[in-house]
C-alpha cells in the first residue's frame, strides 16, 4: 500500500480537523476548555490558508493565514483567557439543549451543508475539493449560530460568534481564494476589538445581574 | 486442508497472546506512573491460579450462571475466528461478514448483562444497565467504520478487506485519521478501559464491567477474564490489520512477528490515554460517545463526498 | 342430558382443535400451490356476484405469490395461536368461553380474506370485520376503566385510517374508473394522483400499522387486551396494511419520484428510533413488546423506503434485495412476537400482574418458559443464531449496497440509516435484558402464589414458535426460495447454506455459526456438569449485610434510568411526547368549538326561527335561479 497522501487532500483533511474542533466545542462542559478548542480551530484554520497557498498559487494568502494564526489563535483567546479569569464564575457551561443532542445536531448540520453545495460545482480540476472545503465552512458557520443559540453564558456566545467568523473566512478561502487582502485586516480588527468590548460587556452584565447567564436578561425589562 | 490448519493456528495464536498484551499495557502504566508493576507474564499465572479454585455460586443463580461464561467465551472466539491475523485463511473466513462479527460481539455483550443480573444483587444490576447503556450508544460509530471500510475496499467481508488492504496498489485516504480516532474511542468504551470504566477497581462508582462480573469466582472467573482479554485484543487486532497494513511479507514466521510489532505499536496510545485522563462521570460518557460518532461520519463524509 | 352439559362445557375445546386444523390446513394449502403454482394457477380470480340491483356490490378473491406468503404466515400463526388457547383459556378462567373463541377465530378467517380481496367493497368489508372485532376483544376486560379508554382511542383511529384509504381508493376509481383490484395493475398516473394515493396510503395504512405521529393506540391497546389476542394484533394484524402498502407501490402504480421512498425510508428511521427508546423505559411487560413492534415496523418500513427508491431509479437487483429483506423481517416478527406475548401472557396467568417491579425469580419455578422466552429475547435483538438476525444482514447489506447509486441523496440517508439500526439494535439488546433480566432472573419481588411451570399445550405452542425461529436463523435458504419467487431477482444462495449478495459484496453462512453455537452450548454443559460438582453454593455478597430484602435487587425504573436521563425531553411522566402534543391540539380545538357553539346556539328562540327564514329564503332563490 501507498502513503501517498496529495495535497488537496491534506487542504480538506485540515479544514476537516477545523470542523472537529467546532464540533468539540458544543459538547464542552466547561468554559476554559471551550476556549482551549477553539484556539486549536483557529490554528488547523490557518494551516488550512497556508497549505491551500501552494494549492491556488495566491501569495496574499500567506498574510491572511498568519493574521489568523495571532489575532485569532493567540490574541483573543489570551483575551478571553483574562476575562475568565476576571470573571469568578462558576466553569459550568450550561446548556438549553443538552450536550448529546447538541453532538446530534451537528452531526446533521454537517449533512445538511453537504447536502447543499452539492450541486453547485462542476469543477473537474480539483476532485471536488472546493466543493468539500465550501461545505465544512458553511458547517463552522451553522455550528457558530447554534452555539449561540443552545447556551445561556454570554461568553459561550461570544465563541459562536468567533467560530462564525472563522466559518466565513474558510468558505472564501475556498471559493474566491481569499477576500482581499484590505478587507481581511478590517474583518480581523473588527473582531478584535469586537471581543474587547464583549469582555467589558460581561463585567457590567455581571456586575448588575451577579451572573453572565444571558437568559436573565429578561429580567430587565421590569 | 491447510487452510483449516491455518485457521485454527491464528486462533491459537490469538488466544495465546491475548493476556500477554493486556500485561503488556499494565506493566506499561504503572512504569509510566513510576512503579515497577508486576511482569507482562502476570495475567497468565493469574488465569492458572483461578482456573484451579472451585467456583462460589450464589444461592439465588439459576442456570443462566452457568451457561453464560461459557456462552461468552465462545461467542468471543467465534468472533475471533472471523479475524485475520497474519494470514487470510481464517477458520470461518467464507462467512466473515463484519455485521455478523458486531452482532457475534453482541451475544457476548447480552450474556454477560443476564449474568450481572442473575445473582439478585444490586450490584449486577448496577453494571448490567451501565453497560447496555455503554454498548448501545457505542454501536452506531462502529457500524459507520464499518460502512467506510466496506465502501473503501468494495466488499464487506473481513479476510478480503485483510487481502485488499495489503496490496500494493492501494493509497490511504488521509480521512482514515478520523475513522481510527472513533474506533480508538469505541474500542476504549467496549473494553471497560478508562475514560469509561476502571479495569483496576472494585468500588461501586467506578464499576461497569467488574459489577457484572462481581459473583463469579473460580473458573468461572478464569473464563470471563479470559474473554475481556481477547476482546481487547480483538479491537486491536481490527485496528492494526486495516489501519497499519504496511508490515507484511509472505513469510508466515515473519508474518507473526510483524503481527506483534503491530499490536504492541497500537497498546501504546491505550495506556498513555489511560494515564493521562481520569475515569468520567458516569453522564458526560453519551457526549464523548456522540463526539466518536461525529468522528467516524465526518471520516466516512469526506472520504465518500 | 348429563352428555349435553359435558359436551357444551368442553364445547369450546372441540371448536377450538377444529379451527387450528382449519388453519393447519389452510397452511398447508399454501406450500402445495405455492409450489406446484404454475400448473394450476398464475392468477386465480374469483369473483361471485350478488344479484341485486346494486351495480356496486360483488365479491372477488384473487390468490397470488405475495398474497399466499401473508396467508400461509397468518394460517400458521393462527394455528398455534389455537394451540396456546387452549390452555390460556383455561388458566384465566374466562367466563363465556364460547364467545371469545368465536370472536378470535373469525378475526383470523377475516384477516386471512382481507388478503384474499380483491376489489373495494370486498376489502373494505373484512378490514371493518376485523376492526371491530378486534375492538370488542380489547375491550373483553371491559369493568377495568383503562381498558375501556384504550378500546376506546383504538376504534377511533382505526376508523380514521379507514377514512384515509377509502380517500385513496377514490383516487384510484377517478383515474381507472373501475373498483376491482385487478383493473389497477401497473398503471402510470399524472403527479397530482400519485401524491395524493401517497399522502393518503401513508397516512391510512400507517394508522393500522403504527408508524410514528400515528402509533398512540398501539402501546395503549396491547398491553390491555388477553394476551393471545395481543399476540395476533402484534404479529398479524398490523402487518395487513404494510400488506396493501406493498401491493399498492409495487404491483398497482409503476411511476413514482424516488423522494417518495425516501421518504419512507425517513418515517421509517424515525419511527424505530422512537419505538425502542420508548420500549426501554416501559415498566410493564406487554407495553415494552408493543413499542417493541413499533420498531419492528419501522424497520420494515426502512426496506420498503428501500425498495421504492431503487424501483423509481429502476435498479432491479437492489429493489429485491430490500424488498426481500422486509418480506423477510415480516415473517420473523410474526414469529418471535406472538412467541414473546405468549410467553408473556403465561406469566401473567401466573402472576396476576404485568409491572415488572413485582415479578422476578421466575426461571427458578418455571424453567422451560424461561428458555422459551430466551429464545425469544435473542430473536428480538437479531443475535445469531435466531432469525432476526438473517433479516437484519440482509437490510444491511441493501443500505450498504445502496451506496454504489451515485448522484443521489441516498449517499448520506442510507449510512445514517444503518447507524440508526444499530444503535436501535444496541437499545434492543437494553430492553431485552431488562424485560428477561428482572423478570425471570434473580428472586421474585413480592410473593407469588402460583408458582408453576407451563403445561403441555403452551409447551407445544411456544416450544414450535421457539424451534421455527432457531430453524430459519439457522437454515434460512428455505425461506429464502419462498422469498425469492416474489421479487423480480432472486437473492443468490450457495446450495443451502450460504447467502451471497450482488457483485459479492458480502456472504454469511448462517448454518455453520449456528452449528458451532450448538457445538459449543453442548460443550458448555458437559463443562458445567464437572465444574457443578466441585462448586461451593452460598449467599449472594451484599457488602456484608445480612438479611438485604428482596426490593433491593435492581428495579425496572432504575435500570432505564441512564438511558431516560440522557434522552431526557422524550418522555413526560410516563406519557408518549405525542399524546402530549395531540392532548393539547385537542383540548385547545375543543375549547374554540365550544365557545363557538354558545355563539351560535344561544337558546334564544328568535335566532332559530331567523336561521330558519334564512335557509327558506336561500331555497327560493336558488330554486329560482336554476329552475
Amino acid at each position: 500500500m501507498n502513503l501517498n497522501i496529495s495535497l488537496s487532500e491534506f487542504v480538506e483533511f485540515m479544514a476537516a480537523l477545523s470542523l472537529f474542533f467546532a464540533i468539540l466545542q458544543t459538547a464542552s462542559h466547561r468554559l476554559d476548555f471551550a476556549i482551549k478548542t477553539y484556539t486549536a480551530q483557529s490554528i488547523a484554520l490557518s494551516i488550512t490558508m497556508f497549505l491551500s497557498v501552494f494549492y491556488y498559487f495566491d501569495y496574499e494568502l500567506i498574510l491572511s493565514a498568519v493574521l489568523t494564526l495571532l489575532i485569532k489563535g493567540i490574541l483573543i483567546p489570551f483575551v478571553m483567557k483574562k476575562i475568565t479569569d476576571k470573571i469568578v464564575e462558576d466553569e459550568n457551561v450550561k446548556p438549553f439543549v443538552n450536550f448529546t443532542y447538541s453532538v446530534l445536531i451537528c452531526i446533521f448540520i454537517v449533512i445538511f451543508s453537504f447536502y447543499i453545495t452539492s450541486n453547485t460545482f462542476y469543477c473537474s480540476t480539483d476532485n471536488g475539493t472546493m466543493q468539500k472545503v465550501l461545505a465544512i465552512g458553511l458547517s463552522i458557520i451553522f455550528v457558530g449560530i447554534f452555539l449561540m443559540l443552545a447556551r445561556k453564558k454570554a461568553l459561550i456566545q461570544i465563541i459562536g460568534f468567533l467560530t462564525l467568523e472563522n466559518g466565513i473566512i474558510l468558505g472564501a478561502t475556498s471559493t474566491v481564494k481569499g477576500l482581499p487582502l484590505i478587507v481581511e485586516i478590517g474583518v480581523f480588527f473588527d473582531v478584535f476589538v469586537g471581543a474587547i468590548m464583549a469582555g467589558i460587556l460581561i463585567f457590567h452584565i455581571k456586575d448588575t445581574l451577579e451572573s453572565i447567564d444571558t437568559s436573565k436578561l429578561s429580567d430587565l425589562k421590569e | 486442508m491447510g487452510n483449516i490448519v491455518i485457521g485454527i493456528l491464528q486462533i491459537v495464536i490469538f488466544i495465546a497472546l491475548a493476556p500477554a498484551i493486556k500485561g503488556f499495557i499494565h506493566k506499561i502504566k504503572l512504569n509510566l506512573r513510576g512503579q515497577k508493576g508486576p511482569s507482562i507474564l502476570q495475567p497468565y499465572k493469574d488465569l492458572i491460579k483461578l482456573f484451579r479454585k472451585e467456583p462460589v455460586i450464589s444461592k439465588d443463580a439459576s442456570f443462566i450462571s452457568k451457561i453464560a461464561p461459557i456462552v461468552v467465551l465462545l461467542a468471543t472466539i467465534i468472533s475471533a475466528s472471523f479475524i485475520p491475523i497474519f494470514s487470510p485463511n481464517t477458520l470461518l473466513s467464507f462467512t466473515g461478514d463484519v455485521i455478523a462479527f458486531m452482532y457475534v460481539l453482541g451475544l457476548s455483550t447480552f450474556f454477560i448483562a443476564l449474568y450481572g443480573l442473575d445473582q439478585g444483587s444490586s450490584f449486577g444490576g448496577l453494571g448490567s444497565a451501565r453497560e447496555m447503556t455503554i454498548a448501545s450508544l457505542a454501536e452506531p460509530t462502529l457500524m459507520m467504520i464499518m460502512f467506510t471500510f466496506s465502501l473503501e475496499y468494495g466488499t464487506s467481508n473481513i479476510s478480503e478487506i485483510f487481502v485488499k488492504a495489503h496490496s500494493h496498489s492501494f493509497n490511504v485516504p488521509i480521512a482514515y485519521v478520523f475513522s481510527l480516532l472513533a474506533l480508538f474511542f469505541v474500542s476504549m468504551a467496549e473494553n471497560a478501559r478508562i475514560p469509561f470504566d476502571n479495569p483496576e477497581t472494585h468500588l461501586e462508582l467506578t464499576m461497569v464491567h467488574e459489577a457484572m462480573i462481581l459473583e463469579a469466582s473460580g473458573k468461572y472467573l478464569a473464563i470471563f477474564e479470559l474473554s475481556s482479554y481477547m476482546k481487547l485484543l480483538l479491537f486491536i487486532s481490527i485496528a492494526s490489520n486495516i489501519f497499519l497494513p504496511f508490515l507484511y511479507s509472505s513469510n508466515m514466521l515473519l508474518n507473526i512477528l510483524f503481527y506483534i510489532i503491530k499490536v504492541i505499536i497500537f497498546s501504546i496510545p491505550i495506556a498513555l490515554l489511560e494515564l493521562s485522563v481520569a475515569k468520567f462521570r458516569f453522564f458526560r460518557i453519551p457526549d464523548l460517545l456522540m463526539i466518536s460518532f461525529a468522528l467516524a461520519t465526518l471520516g466516512f463524509v469526506l472520504y465518500y463526498v | 342430558m348429563f352428555f349435553y352439559k359435558k359436551v357444551s362445557k368442553d364445547l369450546w375445546k372441540f371448536l377450538e382443535v377444529g379451527f387450528s386444523l382449519l388453519y393447519i390446513g389452510i397452511f398447508l394449502g399454501c406450500i402445495a400451490l405455492f409450489i406446484k403454482g404454475d400448473n394450476y394457477i398464475t392468477v386465480a380470480y374469483l369473483s361471485i356476484h350478488l344479484n341485486t340491483t346494486i351495480k356496486y356490490i360483488t365479491y372477488s378473491f384473487y390468490v397470488d405469490r405475495l398474497s399466499l406468503f401473508f396467508i400461509g404466515i397468518v394460517a400458521f400463526n393462527g394455528a398455534i395461536n389455537s394451540i396456546y388457547t387452549l390452555d390460556y383459556i383455561e388458566e384465566e378462567n374466562y367466563d363465556k368461553k364460547i364467545l371469545i373463541i368465536m370472536l378470535k377465530n373469525i378475526f383470523i378467517l377475516s384477516m386471512i380474506l382481507v388478503l384474499l380481496s380483491a376489489n373495494v367493497f370486498t376489502f373494505l368489508l373484512f378490514w371493518e370485520v376485523m376492526s371491530i372485532l378486534s375492538f370488542f376483544l380489547v375491550l373483553w376486560d371491559f369493568k377495568k376503566e383503562e381498558n375501556y379508554k384504550a378500546s376506546l382511542i383504538y376504534i377511533v383511529m382505526t376508523h380514521i385510517g379507514t377514512a384515509f384509504i377509502l380517500l385513496s381508493f377514490v383516487g384510484f376509481y377517478i383515474n381507472t374508473n373501475s373498483l376491482s383490484f385487478d383493473h389497477w395493475q401497473n398503471l402510470s398516473l399524472n403527479t397530482f394522483w400519485t401524491t395524493w394515493i401517497f399522502l393518503f396510503s401513508v397516512l391510512g395504512f400507517g394508522m393500522k400499522a403504527g408508524i410514528i405521529g400515528l402509533h398512540n393506540w398501539l402501546p395503549k391497546a396491547h398491553p390491555v387486551a388477553p394476551s393471545f389476542v395481543s399476540a395476533l394484533m402484534s404479529g398479524l394484524m398490523i402487518k395487513m396494511p404494510v400488506y396493501m402498502f406493498i401491493r399498492y407501490w409495487f404491483y398497482f402504480i409503476k411511476q413514482y419520484p424516488a423522494s417518495f421512498g425516501l421518504l419512507i425510508l425517513t418515517i421509517g428511521t424515525i419511527t424505530m428510533l422512537f419505538g425502542i427508546l420508548n420500549a426501554s423505559v416501559q415498566n410493564r411487560l406487554k407495553a415494552m413488546l408493543a413499542y417493541s413492534s413499533m420498531e419492528n415496523i419501522g424497520i420494515i418500513y426502512v426496506g420498503i423506503g428501500l425498495a421504492m427508491v431503487f424501483k423509481s431509479l429502476n435498479i432491479e437487483y437492489l429493489y429485491a434485495l430490500a424488498l426481500g429483506a422486509s418480506l423477510f423481517h415480516i415473517l420473523n416478527h410474526s414469529l418471535f412476537k406472538s412467541l414473546l406475548f405468549m410467553s408473556a401472557g403465561s406469566l401473567m396467568a401466573r402472576a396476576h400482574t404485568q409491572e415488572i417491579a413485582k415479578l422476578g425469580g421466575a426461571i427458578k419455578y418455571a424453567p422451560k418458559l424461561g428458555t422459551i422466552t430466551l429464545v425469544g429475547m435473542l430473536s428480538l435483538v437479531a443475535l445469531p443464531p435466531f432469525n432476526g438476525f438473517i433479516s437484519e444482514w440482509l437490510l444491511y447489506q441493501s443500505l450498504l449496497l445502496s451506496l454504489k447509486v451515485k448522484g443521489y441523496y441516498l449517499w448520506i440517508a442510507s449510512p445514517l440509516s444503518a447507524s440508526f439500526l444499530a444503535l436501535t439494535g444496541g437499545i434492543a439488546m437494553l430492553s431485552a435484558v431488562k424485560y428477561f433480566g428482572l423478570t425471570f432472573l434473580g428472586n421474585p419481588r413480592k410473593d407469588i402464589k402460583r408458582k408453576e411451570d407451563i403445561k403441555t399445550m403452551g409447551l407445544i405452542s411456544m416450544g414450535i414458535l421457539a424451534l421455527s425461529c432457531l430453524l430459519v436463523g439457522v437454515l434460512p435458504v428455505f425461506v429464502l426460495d419462498v422469498i425469492n419467487n416474489l421479487i423480480p431477482v432472486p437473492i443468490h444462495v450457495n446450495g443451502i447454506f450460504e447467502i451471497k449478495t450482488p457483485e459479492n459484496f458480502g456472504s454469511i453462512a448462517p448454518f455453520f455459526i449456528g452449528i458451532l453455537m450448538v457445538f459449543m452450548l453442548l460443550i458448555s454443559i458437559y463443562l458445567n456438569k464437572y465444574i457443578s460438582k466441585h462448586s461451593i453454593y452460598y449467599k449472594t455478597w451484599a457488602c456484608g449485610q445480612e438479611d438485604v430484602p428482596l426490593s433491593a435487587q435492581y428495579s425496572p425504573e432504575g435500570f432505564s434510568q441512564p438511558i431516560k436521563k440522557i434522552t431526557s425531553k422524550l418522555y413526560k411522566d410516563g406519557l408518549d411526547i405525542f399524546d402530549g402534543i395531540y392532548g393539547f391540539i385537542a383540548k385547545s380545538l375543543l375549547n374554540k368549538l365550544q365557545t363557538l357553539k354558545y355563539k351560535i346556539q344561544p337558546g334564544i328562540i328568535h335566532v332559530y326561527i331567523l336561521y330558519m327564514a334564512i335557509t327558506l329564503i336561500i331555497l327560493i332563490w336558488v330554486s329560482k335561479i336554476y329552475g
